[in-house]
């Protein structure tokens, strides 16, 4: 399902950045995985590989049957539109409605508009946002906002749900409740890897964790 | 996403209007110019197509009078094939003809030409279709100059010096509004590339966002050039306008002016063809810039090198 093999990254500048080395990981379908480590540990930049947002520097990375090292320029959005991301800076589209955000993933892959409008206006429901579906983004929270980018990286049921931070910028309860639902996600077959930092929210839940420290893996359950 | 191109194009239209009324003024201006060019160059197609359509050839035989020469000029005509309504106009003939048209003007003045008549005899024709291409009216030209060779032939007119003169002026015409042309609409390609530029660098984290989400290239790029499609087609039917109201406003002051012309009927606004013509260039002449400056915008990995640029 996901496995990278010696997977190296490095950001290029005056000072080259080593920001994940030596990566080896493998996930299986239906998994449940926490990615944990303090700040500026590679988070990220690992899930920046495993979505295709970047390329890594070396080694090999595999999601669902595709090689993210030989993808065309056709493979790369037919990869995307298979996999949910939730970005930990969220990336909505500041012109565009909660709605009309949501339904992305659903309208670059052609869908009819009706089964687009059935499809956002359930998944807006189950975030708690229904009532806010015309609005901008810029006028809503950032917990809000989060919800929305949970939202579009649900709304295509994809096979892999990669989130950076979910939680990041909710209260206890509403993380529950956003962790809860990715729990039901997970448990309809979809596999799940969730980036925190959030200890009690791993601890919570008592799945497997996988640490990541200074760009290495220093333990994996 | 034809209707999110649509969309898109409204929401941006309402962000920027001051940018888009300029740009869209610039091109009603050159696209104007254009139209007004396009209008010339028809009327002026037209004037000589009228007189391709009536062209009378005229030739005139030598002094001495040759029944036996003129009968082989009658047979050159003939055996050409290519004149109808061949007729011969003797010496006597001629000058009738003159006198009654020279009469008319100043009564007596010709009187004393009986004994003395300067006038040649002439066979006079018409082409048969009439002259309705360039290469026709060469043919004519090399007819007319092998048949002044011939014997017992003085002189073959066919109001030369009128198309001439109208021939020469189409050709400088022709070559200096090609360059202006083409000027003009390299010009508009690039306003149109500017506009579209300037949408696209405010939408950056936009198209970042659709690559990330696995729109492809042609759905990312669709609504730039859709934008530019939309531009140039209402340039171009904004400047139909503007020359219509010009040309309107012209030939009323003309005909006001000048009463004896009756210009209304001599130049003719625009042909539907040509409308569709101005209308189908300027189209595809928005799509073309905004394609020409657009056709980069998305790599697939647009986030990426934005972060890479963003780090160094
Ligand atoms: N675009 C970039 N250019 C250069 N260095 C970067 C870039 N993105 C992240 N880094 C560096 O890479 C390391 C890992 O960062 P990141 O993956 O964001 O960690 P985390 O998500 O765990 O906080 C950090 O040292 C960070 O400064
Ligand atoms: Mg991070």
């Amino acid at each position: 399902m996901i496995e990278f093999m010696h997977a190296y990254k490095v950001y290029q500048g005056a000072v080259p950045v080593h920001a994940l080395k030596n990566i080896n990981l493998t996930i299986d379908k239906g998994e449940f995985v926490f990615l944990t480590g303090p700040s500026g540990s590679g988070k990220t930049t690992l899930f920046r590989l495993l979505s295709a947002y970047d390329r890594p520097s070396s080694g090999s990375i595999k999601v669902l049957n595709f090689s993210l090292n030989d993808l065309n320029a056709v493979q790369v959005p037919t990869f995307r539109r298979h996999i949910g991301v939730i970005y930990q800076d969220f990336r909505l589209l500041k012109r565009r409605t909660v709605f009309e955000n949501v339904a992305l993933p659903l309208e670059v892959r052609g869908d009819r508009p009706r089964q687009i409008r059935e499809q956002v206006e359930k998944i807006i429901d189950q975030v708690g946002l229904f009532h806010k579906r015309d609005d901008y983004p810029d006028h809503l929270s950032g917990g809000e906002q989060q919800r929305v980018a949970i939202a579009r990286a649900l709304v295509h049921k994809p096979g892999v749900l990669i989130a950076d931070e979910p939680t990041g910028n909710l209260d206890p309860h509403l993380a529950k409740e956003i962790i809860s639902l990715l729990d039901k996600v997970n448990a309809q077959g979809t596999t799940v890897f969730i980036a925190t930092h959030d200890h009690e929210l791993v601890k919570a839940y008592s799945r497997r964790t996988i640490q990541i420290a200074d760009g290495q893996i220093v333990k994996s359950s | 996403m034809s209707t999110g191109a649509l969309h898109n194009f409204i929401r941006t239209w309402r962000q920027q209007p001051t940018t888009y009324f300029a740009t869209l003024s610039v091109l009603i201006g050159s696209f104007t110019i254009l139209a007004i060019a396009l209008l010339i160059q028809q009327n002026i197609e037209r004037a000589l197509t009228q007189w391709g359509r009536e062209v009378k050839v005229s030739v005139y035989l030598s002094e001495s009078e040759d029944q036996a020469k003129s009968a082989e000029v009658r047979k050159k005509i003939d055996e050409s094939g290519y004149f109808s309504k061949v007729s011969f106009l003797s010496k006597g003939e001629a000058l009738t003809k003159f006198k009654t048209r020279v009469n008319e003007y100043a009564p007596g003045l010709l009187a004393d030409l009986e004994n003395d008549n300067p006038l040649p005899a002439s066979f006079e024709m018409t082409i048969e279709g009439g002259v309705k291409s360039n290469r026709q009216f060469q043919k004519l030209v090399d007819w007319a100059k092998n048949m002044k060779t011939v014997a017992g032939v003085d002189e073959v007119s066919y109001g030369q010096g009128w198309v001439e003169n109208y021939a020469s002026v189409l050709k400088v015409f022709g070559f200096t509004s090609w360059i202006f042309i083409f000027v003009m609409l390299t010009g508009s390609l690039f306003v149109i590339g500017n506009s579209i530029r300037n949408s696209i660098s405010q939408r950056r984290d936009e198209i970042e966002i659709l690559e990330l989400f696995g729109a492809t290239r042609g759905m990312i790029l669709w609504p730039y050039v859709f934008e530019g499609l939309v531009l140039g087609f209402l340039a171009a039917l904004l400047a139909i306008v503007a020359t219509y109201l010009l040309y309107i406003w012209q030939t009323d002051l003309m005909m006001r002016e000048l009463t004896f012309w009756d210009v209304k009927t001599q130049v003719e606004f625009l042909s539907a063809p040509r409308m569709l013509l101005a209308l189908v260039l300027g189209t595809s002449l928005g799509g073309l810039g905004s394609f020409m400056w657009a056709k980069n915008v998305s790599s697939g990995w647009a986030a990426a090198e934005a972060t890479a640029r963003w780090s160094d």
